[in-house]
């Protein structure tokens, strides 16, 4: 799917190790197999992972801790997904190859498990249980029992893309994005689950509310998002919120 | 705060704050790994351009003023200076952009929208006083970063050391700002190009855009013909300001200086950064077209 990206931004010989269908992963090799995907003038896309895994998330940490102890140079900002990492650069100072990443082991990071409660009274919990083909008592026990890993922040300030979301409740996002969803609002989306920290639009399911507020403008970095890339999150459900 | 009695260090007070005018300064860098989108001035070379009257860094907040329609009193003598289509007017009398001005108490500042192009940037001597959350003054109200401008506002000077201009001269000014305002926007392909059929290609290509009144500073949509996306949704992934994503409907979305930092649509496109700026000041209902550059 990415060859015609490839001619168009790199040599060919770059092109041959830059397959989609190539990026397996090597545990042999000390660099890590990634896919540069060039973007625009002053960034590179880097893809780690071709799929969301526990690998995933470790090879993301081994990235970001390289990114934060040996910044590249001009590099202006990195924005992690599941699966790739943006490198946006000073204007003009965009390296000509994709930069490369080792595999190292992570200093033992003390990630918390952070506890949410969860009173799911969704709007879409219908929806999601139909599609499921579950009752929502089933959707709501599915989705509150596993362990959730942050995997990154991002579409809003503090919104956690979560990992560990069990296949059988993955519901396609709705065809019409709503214009505003409520600030905690618990959703899924596809094969994805997070938490809107904002009132913004969007097209995931929505299927309850936590209490918390994921992001404080007014407090310092980190504190400001209540939860951190790394950090794990269970669900208790809970009837109301007393 | 009462109207009799202002604060003896403000500029103006507000009396009409016009349809979405906020402090902009160069936005906030290096947070997209928390979900904090840049925000920012959608015209930077503007807001460079008007503090470069003043001699003072680029990244000094201006009040970015959404087509005018702003109207101020003026409370104590001052300097301004602004830059944008929007035509000045001082107590009736028009005054020209891209100037340094004095403004006199009692005297009334007045925006007008010409309709050519959307932000036009007040600043003054030293920015604007206002709040920062995360080292930037950039207001993004959905994010709880501030708020627009209100009537009855006071405007104060973030400081109060007088600027004074070069002895012997009346007026500070730029010479004009050069723009190519036909000619089509230059765009690299986006991470899910190849993704697309060909037929979106070429119709992304060769077809004429316009921008749809649907359109803020998260993103300008652009309406023309239905583009097939790509039949596999993908993993989301990291958006850049200028990526051009296209959802289910086939119309294209420009995602700009308070959208979302990662986004689960296809990306078709980006616009080159330098184009940007003439992009961002195009009003709804105007055409516009992409070319491919290497």
């Amino acid at each position: 799917m990415l060859g015609t990206v490839c001619l168009a931004s790199f040599s060919l010989a770059q092109c041959k190790t830059s397959r989609k269908n190539d990026l397996v992963l090597d545990h042999s090799s000390t660099v890590l197999p990634t896919l540069g995907i060039r973007y625009g003038a002053d960034a590179w896309l880097i893809e780690f992972a071709p799929v969301v895994s526990d690998e995933s998330f470790a090879i993301a940490a081994m990235i970001r801790q390289q990114l934060q102890e040996s910044p590249l140079p001009q590099l202006r900002e990195f924005t992690f997904s599941y699966t790739r990492v943006l490198l946006e650069f000073m204007p003009s100072h965009c390296p000509e190859n994709a930069p490369s990443f080792q595999r190292i082991n992570i200093s033992s990071s003390d990630t918390a498990i952070k506890t949410l409660e969860v009173c799911y009274d969704g709007e879409d919990l219908d929806r999601v249980a139909k599609h499921c083909g579950m009752t929502i008592e089933d959707v709501i026990h599915r989705h509150s029992e596993p362990l959730y890993q942050v995997h990154c922040l991002g579409f809003s300030p503090g919104f956690p893309y979560l990992s560990g979301m069990p296949a059988c409740l993955h519901t396609p996002r709705l065809p019409s994005p709503r214009l505003r969803i409520p600030a905690g609002s618990v959703a899924i989306g596809a094969g994805q689950t997070g938490i809107y920290s904002l009132p913004t639009a969007g097209g995931w399911n929505l299927i309850g509310q936590v209490r918390e507020n994921l992001f404080n403008p007014n407090a310092p970095l980190p504190e400001a998002t209540f939860l951190q890339a790394g950090d794990s999150v269970r669900f208790i459900p809970v009837r109301s919120f007393s | 705060m009462s109207i009799c009695n202002p604060p003896s260090n403000a500029l103006f007070r507000v009396i009409h704050a016009g349809t979405m005018t906020a402090l902009q300064d160069e936005g906030r860098m290096g947070l997209k790994a928390y979900g904090i989108p840049r925000g920012g001035a959608m015209d930077l070379v503007a807001l460079e351009r008007v503090n470069r009257l003043f001699d003072q860094d680029p990244n000094t907040a201006a009040w970015e003023m959404l087509w005018g329609g702003v109207e101020l009193e003026c409370i104590n003598d001052c300097w301004i200076a602004y830059s944008g289509d929007s035509q000045g007017w001082l107590d009736g009398k028009a005054v020209d952009a891209e100037r340094t001005v004095r403004v006199h108490r009692g005297e009334t500042l007045r925006f007008m929208p010409q309709g050519k192009s959307l932000w036009t940037y007040l600043a003054t001597p030293n920015g604007w006083y206002g709040p920062q959350w995360f080292s930037s003054q950039s207001v993004w109200p959905d994010g709880g970063m501030g708020k627009c401008m209100a009537n009855g506002d006071f405007l104060y000077s973030s400081s109060q050391s007088e600027w004074s201009p070069i002895t012997g001269v009346a007026a500070r000014m730029l010479r004009p700002r050069l723009r190519h305002e036909s000619s089509p926007f230059r765009i690299s392909i986006g991470p899910q190009w190849d993704a697309f059929p060909d037929s979106s290609q070429q119709k992304f290509l060769h077809s004429e855009w316009h921008i749809s009144p649907q359109s803020n500073r998260a993103g300008f949509r652009l309406q023309g013909p239905i583009l097939q996306v790509p039949a596999q949704e993908i993993i989301s992934e990291p958006t850049i300001v200028g990526s051009i994503q296209v959802p289910a409907n086939g119309q294209p979305i420009v995602l700009l200086n308070d959208g979302p930092t990662i986004g689960g649509y296809s990306k078709i496109a980006l616009i080159h950064t330098d184009d940007l700026d003439r992009f961002r000041q195009l009003p709804p209902g105007r055409a516009v077209q992409f070319s491919l550059s290497s």
